[in-house]
């Protein structure tokens, strides 16, 4: 019947309508006036560059040794930039290497943090009442177990195999990804244009995936990006402890452990990981930071 | 009375802000002077820069904007000051009170401590004297049981208590001018009433001059000697009450004034409902018997709930074509009322029949299919668009529903078809909804409720958001769809003059029941329960020597919390001894006109009003 009824003055309604702006188009614009967060991006586009493409270029492997070069400090002459350690190994190529796996990790375990932690906020934030308080509560329970003890009951399960492992911290992660979605469909659950939806006869699953997840980009990819960081601290700690990445793969966190334990012999072994790691702490949270005041410029 | 030599004196102020999308000119070279003892009107739409224009010479700007030009007062310039000594005339020479009473008050601070703050700082004052002159205040803004109020916090008093003590705050230190931003706005019209009475009082007994700034005609026809008119940025017309009232000489003035809805009918739009015809099959269409929607409102955890009776034993018939009007106060059950019809809340008991069928008992699914006729406009029309989706796939969204079938294209063509009916460009299909105004957005949820072609649409509150001008296109145009698909509105407002405009029979509601249905004119013309008579009194009028000759009706007693079981019988004392809380029947007064039982009003009058003015709606 629609189909019929308009047809009739079809001809003069042009569907080639100009694009509008949408909020999140705003903030991207916003974004990209921000410097610090755009000297961020660069450097971080940077780091996953070298990551992904440097170790190829290297003459040197991350595992094999140098044998001609054992706890060379670094030089230009002999090729090993950023010098070797005790076995011989290039510490250029080991950086690079375990940049990527710390990015690699990071990535995976909060691409499966946010997929959780959205479904299951925004679900518990919309049906509300007793689900809510049991979906809630299961939350708080996990939340209250060492975390610790989690990663080692992981390892005895998961065994070495370190992606795993880290899609299994995302899976921990995600509870506070839950509690910031619950928190903000709680409110938007409020808002009259999901009662409008309601109104017209839309069913629960399509108002949550239609009408609240997509409202919620802003606070969630502001926390996915505070996310990362951590979870590249977390794993750096891990490793310094012995739970994570095992050698001869090796990460970050692993390097800077192994730096510190000589570091008054071989300074160059600590700072080399190190700088890298803060350069990328750094470029994230300013990514992160700068994403914030995008989304929401009402706060400064 | 009137001096020569000013107050206040604003020379050529500029406001500039700085955003995101550029430097915003809010206020682009205004001057003005505020008088002695006078009160002064600042009238204008929303974005005008009404507030910005006092809030920059009090030095309170967000920090993003700029002010150029002079502010004198009493020989110094406003804007030159530094903020200790601008500190120093706030407050105390020149004081303020806001729009939200809630919010301006600190929340977790005793009344007395906030006022006694006051006066420290402004007069060093402290101990008994500060707690004399506090108390003193309080019972002049005609607050009961002053002494008590004082160790109250703000949330523990209501609304209009709230605003009162707002004003005895900034009255405390005698300034020589009050400057009130939209006073009365988030008030009920009978609070607005009783504040605007008082700020007239303060005004004639202390001399204190008033700079009112606010949108609503009526209340500058009360309350003014001298008007500015405002738009855009500037003045565009200035001059006594009278001049502007009834002298207007700006096309944009003549408009403001035409477009507010009057409730004496006199609107000079000169729009007009089609009368409702009363058809000849008797159709059964929608029928609401004795509903009632109850909440359990829990005090803690071991404690009783609380039962709030939201709505409490509605009936009413609507006719097809037919608009009914429902009125009241806030906390008075309309829109969970509204709500409980289309089975967002499900009620506590009674029934919605619609086309013969119960839509208490059905299921989900059977009641998705029904929903097909029942939309619902909603009053903020940013907030009832889903910011993240363009307005014509907001517009589209019954149809991905209910038109299954229908091709992308089609259902492409139906939007822009439905967006040229509501007045917007099809141009703008692909538009966000914050690059739309308010008004332009509430054609949009307006296109969204009626691309079904349904035929009930219920209106909660939807113009009460928009500025008058705006609001006159929009009753405009439901009145239009109205008349072209023959659609019936229940049309909730709590503003008198607006469902007047749009209603063929209005239900005045009080506490969760119906105190008083008729006709339109019936109503106005011949009002028999206290309550509305009381709200129709304490409207204002936007004209001026009306406004001055009219007598406020004043009845004893506050709107209490509808926790309180008690609280229905405040128009029947006589019953409020009783055991069980008695609730006042609905009687047919005169044929088609329904009023809830009350005592006679002479009972209910406040004693120390003079006489009673029999005639309470002008001629």
């Amino acid at each position: 019947m629609i189909g019929r009824s308009y047809r009739e003055n079809a001809a003069d309604i042009d569907l080639t309508a100009p694009k509008g702006r949408s909020l999140k188009q705003d903030a991207l614009r916003r974004f990209r006036n921000n410097k610090a967060a755009m000297t961020g991006v660069v450097l971080l586009i940077l780091l996953i560059l070298a990551a992904s493409v440097g170790p190829s270029l290297l003459p040197f492997n991350y595992e094999d040794p140098d044998w001609s070069a054992f706890r060379v400090p670094p030089s230009i002459e002999s090729g090993h930039y950023f010098g070797t350690d005790q076995n011989g190994r290039d510490l250029l190529a080991r950086t690079l290497y375990g940049t990527r796996i710390s990015l690699a990790v990071a990535l995976v375990a909060t691409l499966v943090s946010v997929v959780i932690g959205v479904t299951f906020g925004a679900f518990a934030g919309y049906l509300g009442g007793r689900i809510d308080q049991a979906m809630m509560r299961f939350v708080d329970i996990i939340y209250a177990l060492p975390y610790i003890l989690f990663v080692i009951l992981l390892m005895v399960i998961f065994g070495r195999n370190v992606f795993l492992l880290f899609a299994a911290i995302g899976a921990l992660e995600w509870l506070t990804m839950a509690r910031i979605v619950r928190g903000q469909t709680l409110s938007i659950r409020q808002r009259e244009y999901i009662e409008a939806a309601r109104a017209s006869g839309q069913s629960t699953p399509a108002i949550i995936f239609r009408h609240i997840i997509p409202n919620l980009v802003g606070p969630v990819v502001i926390y996915a990006a505070l996310t990362v960081p951590e979870i590249v601290a977390t794993e750096s700690f891990l490793s310094y402890l012995g739970f994570g990445v095992q050698e001869p793969l090796t990460s970050l966190g692993t390097l800077i452990a192994s730096g510190a334990n000589v570091f008054e012999v071989m300074p160059w072994l600590l700072w080399f990981p190190a700088g890298f790691l803060v350069t990328l702490l750094l470029s994230l949270l300013f990514i992160g930071d700068g994403l914030r005041d995008a989304f929401d410029p009402k706060d400064h | 009375m009137i001096a020569t030599i000013p107050l206040l004196s604003i020379r050529n102020l500029h406001v500039d802000f700085k955003t995101h999308d550029g430097l915003v000119e809010a206020v682009q070279g205004v001057s003005c002077d505020i008088l002695p003892g006078e009160c002064l009107g600042i009238v204008g739409e929303s974005g005008s820069g009404k507030s910005q224009t006092l809030l920059a010479a009090m030095g309170l700007l967000h920090r993003n904007g700029t002010a150029r030009g002079t502010v004198d007062f009493q020989g110094h310039n406003l804007l030159a000051m530094s903020r200790n000594e601008l500190n120093q005339i706030r407050g105390r020479d020149i004081s303020m009170i806001f729009q939200d009473p809630l919010t301006s008050l600190t929340p977790h601070l005793k009344i007395g401590t906030q006022m006694r703050e006051v006066l420290k700082t402004h007069q060093q004052m402290s101990g008994l004297v500060s707690d004399a002159k506090c108390l003193e205040w309080l019972e002049r803004v005609r607050i009961p049981l002053a002494g008590q109020r004082l160790r109250q916090y703000p949330h523990e008093l209501s609304g209009g208590m709230r605003q009162r003590v707002m004003i005895a705050m900034a009255m405390l230190c005698d300034p020589k001018l009050l400057i009130a931003d939209e006073p009365t706005t988030a008030l009920d019209v009978t609070i607005q009433a009783e504040i605007l009475d008082l700020m007239d009082e303060l005004r004639r007994d202390h001399g204190t001059a008033i700079a009112l700034i606010t949108h609503d005609m009526g209340v500058v026809a009360r309350m003014c000697d001298r008007i500015q008119v405002m738009r855009h940025g500037v003045y565009v017309e200035q001059g006594s009450a009278d001049d502007i009232f009834y002298r207007p000489q700006h096309d944009y003035t003549k408009m403001l004034l035409q477009a507010m809805p009057r409730l004496d009918g006199k609107s000079a739009s000169g729009r007009q409902i089609k009368p409702y015809q009363t058809r000849s099959e008797k159709a059964e269409f929608l029928t609401v018997s004795d509903l009632k929607v109850h909440f359990q409102i829990k005090n803690g955890f071991f404690a009783k709930p609380a039962v709030l009776r939201a709505v409490d034993g509605v009936s009413f018939d609507l006719r097809p074509g037919e608009t009914i009007g429902i009125v009241g106060e806030s906390g008075s059950g309309k829109s969970t009322l509204a709500r409980a019809v289309l089975q967002l809340i499900p009620p506590t008991s009674g029934t919605v029949t619609w086309l013969g069928s119960n839509l208490t008992t059905l299921d989900r699914q059977a009641m998705k299919q029904k929903r097909e006729d029942l939309q619902i406009v909603f009053q903020d029309p940013m907030a009832s668009l889903n910011p993240s989706m363009t307005i014509g796939d907001s517009i589209m969204e019954p149809l991905r529903i209910f038109r299954r079938d229908a091709t992308k294209t089609d259902r492409k063509l139906a939007v822009a078809a439905q967006m040229q009916r509501v007045g917007l460009e099809p141009s703008m299909i692909n538009r966000y909804p914050h690059e739309l105004s308010g008004g332009q957005n509430q054609r949009v949820g307006i296109a969204r409720a009626t691309i079904l072609q349904p035929k009930l649409v219920i209106c909660d509150e939807a113009v009460s958001a928009l500025d008058v001008s705006i609001q006159a296109q929009i009753l405009e145009l439901l009145g239009g769809l109205q008349a072209e698909f023959d659609l019936s509105f229940l049309f909730i407002s709590h503003d008198l003059s607006v469902v007047r405009e749009i209603s063929h029979r209005i239900m005045v509601m009080y506490q969760g029941c119906v105190v008083e249905m008729a006709d339109r004119d019936d109503l106005f013309r011949n009002p028999q329960h206290p309550y509305t008579r009381q709200l129709i009194s304490a409207v204002p009028i936007p004209d001026p020597d009306i406004e001055k000759s009219r007598k406020r009706l004043r009845l004893k007693g506050e709107l209490s919390s509808p926790l309180d079981p008690m609280a229905r019988v405040r128009f029947l004392p006589s019953r409020m001894g009783d055991e069980v809380p008695y609730l006042p029947k609905l009687q047919e007064r005169f044929p088609g006109h329904f009023v809830a039982e009350h005592d006679p009003l002479e009972d209910l009058v406040l004693d120390d009003e003079p006489e009673l003015e029999r005639d309470l709606t002008p001629s």
